[in-house]
């Protein structure tokens, strides 16, 4: 039984900016820019040692055209290691480094094989056996025709089969449609894996034959929660063994904490402390959106002497100086709603609004000619965000009024 | 709802009262500081809870101790008696309701009781006072609009305040056209941070050129190496030729000066030679000289005398002794001579003639005796004239004066006539001195200025005339004595002519005599003797001419015998000189002669002596003159060997022979020099050291300029390969991005709640504002007496007031009794509007003080009526309206007492 190791990667997203996120602590600074050639470099480092028969990079090497030197050099670099390490590279490009872009082209070593705008099949041989790997990079920004299509039905079973397919599947619509196909359309195919990329949250599309996102390696925004890496698989015709190896830098993730039976804001300080102590411990670095929930009123009151900020500042500062570093991006308190009846009506009314009726509200600032492109869309997320903030506004002037 | 019975364990002042409290209006009465306003709060407290510690409101806890809260004893609107008790615990204190059925519940089931109104909410609606009323009048017409819309409903109080509140923040977050904002300036951040990224992005394309361009310059600087070899070796060839060229243009000058110089021979050791040569010939030559000399003196001063002429000589000298005779002869005749002229100057000079002069004629003068006669009577007729002369020259005399005396008497005569005659020319003169003297006085007095002066010249005229007249008076008398005069006159004349006639001959006489003296001095002269000799001494004269002439005689013979002597001693001078050759003085003569002769006989002797010598010399000269010819020969010789026609030739071919010769070395110390280097002078040009130096200095500038471009472009690429600037903007951006979603969701909040309760209140207005309004204008006609009509909302969104004339105002523009009539009927209206819903105790803090004693009965009217509904609180200090009210339960706020617990009425 012969089995082929290989380690399955998509949506590096070199040199792209943690998105979502605000006032990072400066000294974090660097290892938030870092986190992708961080990731990147683990990525190779892990090749480096356990010299896998090859490495599929399932597209968007690269964020956006505007593709940066340095990124470029680095990857040249890592490719560089593995060619020293003899492990041979399938590249395809994805929507975000397709090829029109008009970047500089780095010379890639020789173990390196980049599929072009038409899917094509390269073979290399492991073990003995031929292994057929069919692909395609994108040759624009935007391909939206069905590219599998194209990928030749497998044919001898002794060989394997792999296709990369850098795409998302029929109807998905949270994100944008390329390359779209039906779960079927690959089954059809008979190859013993499918490579996909694009989509960055991890996911085993289907179980036999494979067809997996091994999602992206590093998290670039506070969306993207959880551990990032990529898949290490271990292929036969009888059995595959995939692996997930974590490169994530830091991870994102959102943590509730209760504050059952806390009175104290020093008995508050430590329970925050222990938990994401706690939390290192498991996920090492990482960028947390914190949650107070189970709050008494008792302890509201003790939470609510000092201002949110206040309270963020404090945890922040507890948290400075260990390694592997959590920043807590925010912090919320889950208070019971008791006095909710002056402005439930109102709460009630934006609840009832459609999504014309916010525009028209929030005309003003979206209309505004400088500033239109920075604004985020006025979608589920934000209305939803927008209304959670309204009530804590509201609260916050009843209470004061008292 | 009604509130039954209030038991306060402690609150502010109070401790543990108790007070029975009735349905329908209930009075609190007391003075000010009796603790009306802590039962107020107390109410409040109990059923909404304590204030936090950090809230404005004061929680009224006792000073004393006792303990804090108590209870209130409550008949619901479902008709259910409910004791709510809240004590000292958690903030809002801890909170029990008992319940008939003995059950107890905690602040849900409080809630529940009070229809979750909050304290808020009941205050909006169930309590007023003019407290809020002052506040009333301040609003503006909007935000009473507001207040009064939103009393009441459900916290629209609040929330009024919260849109105006909310819209600050909006305008703090952002303005559509403004800079300072928090959102606008987010914006503006941004669109900087993603200029500079973009710019950023853009350096990234200088990669790519810089690649290409650095792969250029390596080819360009590996060209320029190449050539920078060639010209260096190029120069290197160049400073060793430029090195060898003066030597080479040496040798070419050398081998050019050579030619001319090629030809030259000279024999050997030829300088040293030839001047031997010379100098024996120089020698030879002043031997000969010397010789010659010698020869020549040897020769030519040796004339010798012939042995004749010695001869001759010797017999001249014979004459000496006749030499020696004549000499002395001269030297007597001169001392004869001498003494002779002597004598003869002694005559001459008692002759008295100059004799130097006359010497000669003295000499031939006639000294004969008839010439002495002659002189002698010559003498004597000079002497008779002379006596002649003398008496007639008496005679003359005595003539002469008779004659005077004669003319004397005759004068006398005269002299009588001589005035008249005189007369006219007296009288001329008189005019004259009469005028003259006028001039002069009256000059006078006109430079003296005085009158005074003129009259006494007056007056000396007068005088003067006068006189004058008188002297011609006198005159005319002397006529008569005429006569006598002309016969004097006549003798007189005979006399004159006596005189004339004697005088005649006495110059007869003289002439005779004249001529006696000339013939005399002629005489005299011609013998050169001074006329001024007296005659008698002319006779001894004559005799010493004789003498002289004697003298003169010997003289001439002396004179004779020396010129013969003379003669014979120049002729044995002459010989002598003749026969000599020395220069000859007389007085030596025969002594020179003499010596002359030894001397001439001795040269004689010498001079065969001397021929001989010149002989030998002779012969020498011959010798000298043969050899000086060899060496001539010689020289020629020599001179032929070198080409050379003169002596200087010689040199000069000498001259040339050496600097052939130096010539010959040096090129052959150039040629060593030279080597075996195979090079010409032409090989380079001059310039060519500057242009290559100049191309080199051009290409190593080039090479360096590209060096440092390398360098530049190299670390430009580094640079931004390893660039973080780019990522670094981009999570800058995406970071402000972040911040700006933040603020964004912040100002969306506020204005969507803006928009809400704008919404709201716009649904308010709508459905339940006729409602209220509709009970308020009931109200407000009421309390008004009907003097205004109605209570509406303008368009404006303000309310107005409406008489019944149709006249309208404004809130404002009301009195302060109506002001307050229309708010207690908007409040009144409220109250009741919601009374089917919630009928909580109505809480009022006397707010009809202005009204006038009418107004007072018709909201006192209006509160009967409301007590059928409501459980009133009425709050006052003011005595008189616990007469306004009829069976009332009135509470003496003053009275009570603490611990009592009692109930007065």
């Amino acid at each position: 039984m012969t089995e082929i190791r290989f380690l399955h990667i998509a949506d590096l997203h070199l040199d792209s900016p943690f998105k979502g996120i605000s006032a990072i602590p400066k000294n974090r600074w660097q290892n938030i820019r870092e986190s992708t050639f961080e990731a990147f470099t683990r990525i190779i480092e892990y090749a480096v040692e356990n010299k896998p028969d090859f490495v599929l990079i399932v597209g968007d090497i690269y964020d956006g055209e505007n593709r940066s030197l340095r990124a470029q050099h680095l990857f040249q670099k890592g490719m560089d290691a593995l060619q020293t390490a003899g492990v041979p590279v399938f590249i395809c490009y994805g929507n975000h480094d397709h090829l029109s872009g008009s970047w500089v082209r780095f010379q890639l070593p020789d173990n390196v094989y980049v599929f072009g705008e038409n899917v094509e099949t390269k073979w290399l041989e492991v073990k003995g056996k031929n292994v057929q790997i069919t692909g395609f990079s994108y040759k624009e920004r935007h391909v939206r025709e069905a590219m599998h299509v194209n990928y030749p039905q497998a044919g001898d079973a002794n060989e394997f089969h792999i296709g990369m397919l850098h795409g998302s599947v029929e109807g998905n619509e949270e994100h944008d449609v390329y390359a779209p196909f039906r779960k079927s359309d690959l089954i059809g195919k008979h190859y013993d894996y499918w490579a996909l990329g694009h989509i960055h949250k991890r996911q085993v599309i289907h179980e036999e034959p494979p067809i997996v996102y091994p999602g992206n390696t590093q998290s670039r925004h506070r969306n993207e929660k959880g551990m990032k890496g990529f898949y290490d698989v271990s292929l036969s015709k009888e059995h595959v063994d995939l692996q997930f190896i974590s490169s994530s830098a830091f991870i994102y993730d959102e943590l509730e904490i209760s504050c059952e039976g806390i009175v104290h804001a020093n008995e508050m300080i430590q329970l925050i402390e222990r938990t994401l102590h706690e939390f290192r411990a498991v996920n090492g670095s990482a960028i947390l959106a914190l949650t107070l929930t189970h709050i008494s009123l008792e302890t509201q009151e003790m939470i609510q002497s000092s201002s949110k900020e206040e309270w963020l500042a404090v945890i922040q500062e507890s948290l400075e100086g260990h390694d592997p570093f959590i920043i807590i991006q925010s912090l919320n308190m889950a208070f019971s709603k008791e006095e909710t009846r002056e402005y439930e009506p109102i709460i009630e009314l934006l609840n009832e609004w459609d999504a014309t009726e916010w525009k028209t509200v929030l005309k003003d600032l979206y209309q505004h000619p400088r500033g239109s492109k920075f604004l985020p869309p006025i979608d589920g997320d934000f209305l939803e965000e927008t209304i959670v903030e309204a009530e804590q506004l509201l609260s916050k002037m009843v209470t004061r009024k008292e | 709802m009604i509130i039954e019975k209030l038991h306060i364990y402690g609150f502010g002042k109070h401790e543990n009262i108790e007070i029975d409290l009735k349905a329908g209006i209930n009075v609190f009465l007391g003075e000010n500081e009796a603790g009306k306003t802590s039962i107020q709060q107390f109410i409040l407290h109990i059923l909404f809870g304590f204030p936090q510690k950090n809230a404005q409101l004061l929680r009224y806890e006792p000073k004393t101790g006792a303990t804090y809260g108590g209870k209130i004893q409550i008949l619901s609107t479902d008709k259910q008696r409910v004791t709510i008790e809240r004590v000292k615990g958690k903030a809002s204190g801890d909170v029990t309701l008992y319940f008939e059925d003995g059950t107890r519940g905690g602040e849900a089931e409080l809630a529940y009781l009070l229809h979750s109104y909050s304290r808020l909410d009941f205050e909006a609606i169930f309590s007023f006072s003019l407290l809020q009323l002052q506040g009333f009048e301040k609003m503006t017409e909007d935000e009473l609009t507001r207040t009064l819309l939103s009393s009441g409903t459900t916290g629209m109080d609040t929330l009024s305040n919260v849109e105006v509140q909310f819209v600050k923040e909006m305008g703090e977050l952002f303005k559509p056209t403004g800079k300072k904002p928090l959102i606008n300036q987010q914006i503006e951040e941004l669109r900087t941070i993603e200029t500079e990224w973009k710019m950023q992005v853009e350096e990234v394309n200088k990669y790519e050129p810089a690649i290409k361009r650095l792969k250029e310059i390596e080819i360009l600087l590996e060209e320029t190496t190449k050539q920078e070899n060639h010209l260096s070796t190029q120069l290197q060839r160049y400073t060793h030729w430029k090195q060898l060229k003066p030597i080479k243009e040496k040798e070419i000058e050398t081998v050019k000066s050579l030619e001319n110089v090629q030809h030259q021979s000279f024999p050997a050791d030829g300088i040293r030679r030839f001047e031997v040569l010379k100098e024996k010939e120089t020698n030879i030559k002043i031997a000969n000289e010397q010789l010659d000399e010698e020869f020549q003196s040897l020769t030519s001063n040796h004339d010798i005398l012939t042995m004749q002429q010695l001869e001759s000589l010797h017999s001249f000298l014979a004459y000496e002794t006749e030499w020696h005779q004549l000499k002395a002869k001269r030297i007597q005749i001169e001392e004869e001579q001498t003494k002779t002229l002597q004598s003869q100057m002694q005559q001459l000079a008692l002759v008295g003639v100059d004799w130097e002069k006359n010497l000669t004629h003295i000499i031939e003068a006639d000294v004969s005796i008839h010439q002495e006669e002659k002189l002698v009577s010559l003498l004597k007729k000079q002497e008779q004239l002379d006596q002649e002369l003398t008496q007639e020259g008496r005679l003359l005399q005595l003539k002469k004066e008779d004659l005077y005396e004669r003319q004397k008497r005759i004068k006398d005569v005269k002299r009588s006539n001589s005035t008249s005659t005189a007369k006219n020319k007296i009288r001329g003169i008189e005019m004259i001195l009469i005028g003259a003297i006028l001039i002069v006085g009256f000059l006078f007095s006109f430079l003296q200025s005085n009158w005074k002066i003129a009259v006494v010249t007056v007056g000396i005229c007068a005088i003067v005339y006068v006189g004058l007249y008188v002297m011609k008076k006198a005159m005319q008398q002397s006529n008569d004595v005429q006569a006598y005069e002309n016969l004097l006159m006549k003798e007189q004349q005979a006399l004159q002519e006596q005189i004339t006639r004697l005088e005649h001959a006495m110059d007869m006489l003289e002439q005779e005599k004249h001529a006696i003296d000339q013939n005399f001095y002629a005489f005299l002269d011609s013998y050169q003797i001074s006329s001024q000799l007296s005659s008698s001494v002319l006779t001894e004269m004559f005799n010493r001419l004789r003498k002289i002439q004697e003298q003169q005689i010997q003289l001439d013979q002396m004179e004779t015998n020396l010129y013969e002597v003379r003669k014979r001693m120049l002729e044995l001078i002459q010989q002598a000189k003749n026969m000599t050759a020395i220069q000859l003085v007389e007085d030596m003569l025969f002594h020179q002669l003499r010596e002359y002769y030894l001397i001439e006989k001795k040269k004689i002797e010498e001079h065969a002596f001397i021929t001989k010598k010149l002989e030998m010399m002779e012969a020498k000269i011959k010798e000298n003159t043969m050899y000086l010819e060899a060496t001539v020969r010689q020289q020629t010789q020599l001179l032929q060997e070198a080409g050379a026609r003169t002596e200087n030739d010689y040199y000069s071919a000498f001259n040339v022979y050496e600097r052939k010769m130096s010539l010959l070395k040096e090129l052959a110390h150039l040629q060593m020099q030279l080597g075996e280097n195979d090079m010409a002078i032409d090989d380079f040009e001059e310039a060519f050291e500057m242009d290559t130096k100049g191309s080199l200095q051009a290409l190593q500038n080039k090479r360096n300029e590209l060096v440092e471009e390398r360098a530049t472009l190299y670390l430009s690429a580094k640079q931004l390969l390893e660039n973080h600037t780019q990522s670094a903007k981009l999570q800058l951006l995406e970071e402000r991005k972040e911040e700006l979603l933040q603020s964004v969701k912040k100002w969306a909040a506020y204005k969507a709640v803006v928009e809400a309760i704008k919404q709201l209140m716009l649904q308010l207005k709508e459905e339940r504002l006729p409602e209220v309004l509709e009970l308020a204008q009931r109200y407000f006609q009421m309390l008004t007496s009907n003097s205004y009509e109605h209570l509406v909302l303008a368009p404006e969104g303000n309310f107005e007031a409406v008489k019944a004339n149709g006249q309208r105002f404004k809130i404002v523009e009301l009195s302060q009794a109506t002001k307050e009539q229309a708010y207690i009927s908007l409040r009144i209206a409220l109250a009741i509007s919601l009374k089917k819903k919630i009928n909580f105790p109505i809480i009022m803090d006397d707010p009809f003080v202005h009204f006038d004693r009418f107004r007072l009965q018709q909201v006192v009217q209006l509160m009967m009526e409301l007590q059928k509904e409501h459980q009133l609180l009425y709050f006052t200090c003011h005595e008189k309206m616990r007469y306004e009210w009829k069976d009332v339960h009135i509470v003496e706020v003053a009275t009570l007492l603490s611990g009592s617990g009692g109930v007065l009425r």
